[in-house]
């Protein structure tokens, strides 16, 4: 078994299932993996499950509390809620029907996600924490969408974090642009 | 093709035709795979096992046939290992997973062994292995003021030894005095506002929700009264008004944030300018306080306000049909949370200080905020997405009673009610000009606006993150629907074995105390205490005590079945919530679907 294949075992159990009692072996390599893309995992940032094909990892949660995540999505032609990397982009730029006015978007920008051209924008808004309380807090956060078409349908990758922290970690989701391979 | 392609498509075929196998194979290959899970889950703790076999309805049948005497263990680990394993790929922050971990009511070594979960972090989920050990409170994770107030008292040899509740006692110990300290605190400066907020993240982690939150509310009354300062010091410095400049001294010099406040907003009073946000947080002015005539009243006007309300929506339809069978009952009363639902009174009570900030953010007394059918109207907008959140509690209440199911809160019910109500805020702001524009105007002053437009736009953007955060961050102290399951399954397998210990007991005694004992009353009543039920185990007959071990294992074994039941509806209301999400994108009007969640 190679040392890639043996870290998709130790990181994609909810992906597909091992046999009941197969133990993963331990990671050599980070890497997150499904049928439609695999990127490499940012030291001290752990997966979390989802049941949709799409990824979710995790980074340290910031001091004001704000969560700090990579979500991956991958939307096949056809698929669905956006009929292209154009219609997801123009939702974000247009009026929205929710939309509260703290939350600000950026212009689209160039990028690259590897080698590979890409599209992306941030967008400023605010979490609440804690939540539902009768103190609640805006704490601010940042989002950078990036936007990769390829194939038939087309990838984004979404990077959340304190605004506080945004720059401190984003060489982390730097790391999973570099490393994204989609399938 | 390279080797990752290979591996990934040889394992995703083998997950792909497993179910269908289990249903096809011969007995002797269900008995293996049965032994296999045994092994896998009670052995071996793996999680991967423990996913798989909670969602395979074959492999539980198999598991239930092949090892009877097992099934209800293996399932109450398998709860366990999917209960952890869920909470660590939803909570980022150790505060909120130490909540969530020291919440669960039932003893599990896993849960409470620091030593136990630390191994089986590093065997099954590395990457949470440094979280975990903050979150146990790892000696050299613990920060230097930790530590040095530790030290004293214990030893690392005795910490190392300690379970993670004694651990987590000393800990709030050390919290509750610094949550003593800043409770006092009256900052006058954006420094001191500064330092008081870092104290505040150190120590969030060691003390309980209810004292963060008492921190938390000073900090914003802090916080907004040193603003207030700043912005009068200024309006002031271009007025000749010395009455207010002195007023503006007696504010500053204040020995309490009240004083400070309650004179800021005379202060604002005087020179005609609104400031809601600085009047929402100081002390209520004459008719700004709510007695049990004005709590009736408004109880009573918010029922039909809020029907008005949601009428039109996927969840105005849902429960103005629900009604036609149920009472709706509103009250008003003190409450830390914005809003609850009580099944024992079957009463939906909204926050007493939630509706006074809304009274007073409108400048109001309470008795103008009743009769002024505008400000009563916007704020009966603002609470309407909270009401279809607390009324879905209600009717899942009714849905468990039908079901014959035991009604347990938990994280299921809060992350069905939140999406309700983020589909409820989507829809309504999509066909009523009218409370987009109440909801959008009040989301600067109003956090009950933002957070609802906030929660609206998560459900949308993406729902593995809506129900992290719901779970993670909302609900961490709540059972999630597993841990239901296997703390259900424990308490009931603690009953069997005292149950068990006492017909020992009662074998060893003389054969006539045997047969005084044989004669015993039944047990006298359902819902014992602990003391009572204690009790009544030395006293009741001995027949009854056989006959109770019996129910015990019936009602462990069927609680798979309500977990069933109650995963089910929340996979039905997801779907029909995602479907719903999907029809407004496509400009579709809102409202009741055919594909519904089961009405009680």
């Amino acid at each position: 078994m190679t040392r890639l294949a043996a870290a998709l075992l130790a990181f994609s159990p909810w992906a597909w299932g091992a046999a009941p009692g197969r133990k993963p072996a331990a990671p050599e390599e980070a890497v997150v993996s499904n049928p439609s893309f695999e990127f490499r995992l940012p030291k001290g940032w752990r997966p979390a499950p989802t049941e949709d094909g799409s990824a979710l990892v995790l980074g340290q949660a910031a001091s004001d509390g704000a969560s700090t995540f990579v979500s991956v999505s991958h939307f096949p032609e056809g698929g669905g809620e956006y009929k292209d990397a154009a219609a997801y982009l123009a939702r974000y730029q247009g009026p929205r029907p929710v939309k509260a006015a703290s939350t600000k978007t950026g212009p689209v920008k160039a990028c690259r996600v590897g080698r590979r051209p890409a599209k992306g924008f941030t967008e400023d808004s605010v979490e609440f924490i804690p939540p539902r309380s009768t103190d609640t807090k805006k704490v601010p956060v940042r989002e950078e969408h990036v936007v990769l078409e390829h194939g038939r349908g087309f990838y984004v990758l979404v990077f959340h974090a304190s605004s506080a922290d945004f720059a401190k970690r984003r060489p982390a989701f730097q790391r999973i642009l570099d490393s994204f391979q989609p399938k | 093709m390279n080797a990752l392609k290979r591996a990934v498509l040889s394992f995703s075929l083998a997950a792909a035709v497993a179910a269908p196998a289990a249903f096809l194979a011969p007995p002797a290959a269900l008995a293996e795979s049965a032994l296999q899970y045994r092994q896998a889950i009670l052995q071996d703790l793996d999680p991967s096992s423990a996913d798989r076999l909670l969602k395979s309805d074959a492999d539980r049948a198999a598991v239930r046939a092949a090892l009877p005497a097992d099934s209800t263990a293996i399932f109450r680990q398998a709860a366990e290992l999917k209960d952890l394993m869920d909470m660590l790929g939803a909570h980022s922050d150790a505060a909120t997973l130490r909540r969530a971990l020291t919440a669960r009511p039932a003893p599990s070594e896993l849960f409470t062994q620091p030593a136990k979960l630390l191994g089986w972090t590093q065997r099954h989920a590395g990457a949470s292995y440094d979280l975990v050990r903050a979150v146990v409170w790892d000696w050299d994770k613990l920060t230097r003021e930790q530590a040095a107030w530790l030290s004293p008292q214990v030893t690392r040899q005795a910490w190392e030894a300690m379970t993670l509740p004694k651990r987590h006692e000393h800990m709030r110990r050390w919290g509750q005095a610094i949550h003593e300290r800043l409770m006092k605190a009256a900052p006058k400066t954006q420094a001191e506002v500064d330092r008081m907020r870092q104290e505040y993240a150190a120590v969030r982690g060691a003390i309980s929700h209810d004292e963060a939150v008492d921190i938390s509310r000073r900090l914003t009354m802090a916080s907004r009264s040193i603003t207030a300062l700043g912005d009068v010091q200024s309006r002031l410095s271009k007025l000749q008004d010395p009455a207010l400049k002195t007023m503006l001294d007696q504010a500053r010099n204040a020995r309490d944030m009240e004083t400070t406040l309650s004179t800021l907003s005379k202060i604002y009073d005087r020179m005609g300018v609104a400031n809601g946000s600085l009047k929402a947080v100081a002390p209520a002015e004459a008719g700004q306080t709510l007695d049990a005539g004005s709590r009736s009243t408004l109880a009573k006007a918010l029922g039909p306000a809020l029907m008005r309300q949601v009428r039109g929506t996927t969840a105005g339809d849902d429960l103005a049909e629900f009604y036609k069978t149920h009472e709706l009952k509103i009250a008003v009363a003190p409450r830390k949370a914005i809003a609850t639902y009580d099944d024992g009174t079957r009463t939906i009570t909204f926050s007493e200080e939630l509706i006074l900030e809304l009274v007073k953010g409108e400048g109001l007394t309470v008795s103008q905020f009743l009769s002024r059918g505008d400000a009563f109207g916007r704020a009966a907008a603002l609470l309407a997405p909270v009401f279809t959140h607390e009324a879905t509690h209600q009717m899942q209440s009714e849905w468990a009673r039908a079901q014959k199911i035991s009604d347990q809160s938990g994280q299921h019910r809060e992350l069905e009610a939140m999406m309700v109500e983020a589909l409820f805020t989507n829809e309504k702001m999509a066909v009523d000009p009218g409370f987009k524009a109440v909801t959008e105007g009040a989301a600067d002053r109003s956090l009950l606006a933002a957070e609802s437009l906030s929660l609206a736009e998560s459900l949308r953007k993406n729902r593995t993150l809506f129900r992290n955060k719901i779970i993670a961050d909302h609900y961490p102290e709540l059972n999630s629907l597993e841990a239901n399951l296997w703390c259900g399954i424990t308490f009931n397998l603690m009953l069997v074995k005292e149950l068990q210990d006492e017909i020992t007991r009662r074998r060893r005694l003389p054969i006539a105390e045997q047969g005084r004992l044989a004669r015993g009353p039944p047990f006298p009543k359902p819902g014992m205490t602990q003391a009572e039920w204690s009790q009544a185990l030395r006293k009741v007959g001995t027949p009854f005590l056989e006959d109770q071990v019996k129910r015990q294992r019936e009602t462990a074994g069927a609680k798979a079945e309500d977990y069933d039941k109650s995963r089910d509806r929340l996979a039905q209301a997801d779907r029909k919530v995602a479907q719903a999400m999907q029809d407004l994108a496509q400009g579709k009007r809102p409202g009741r679907k055919a594909s519904g969640v089961p009405p009680p």
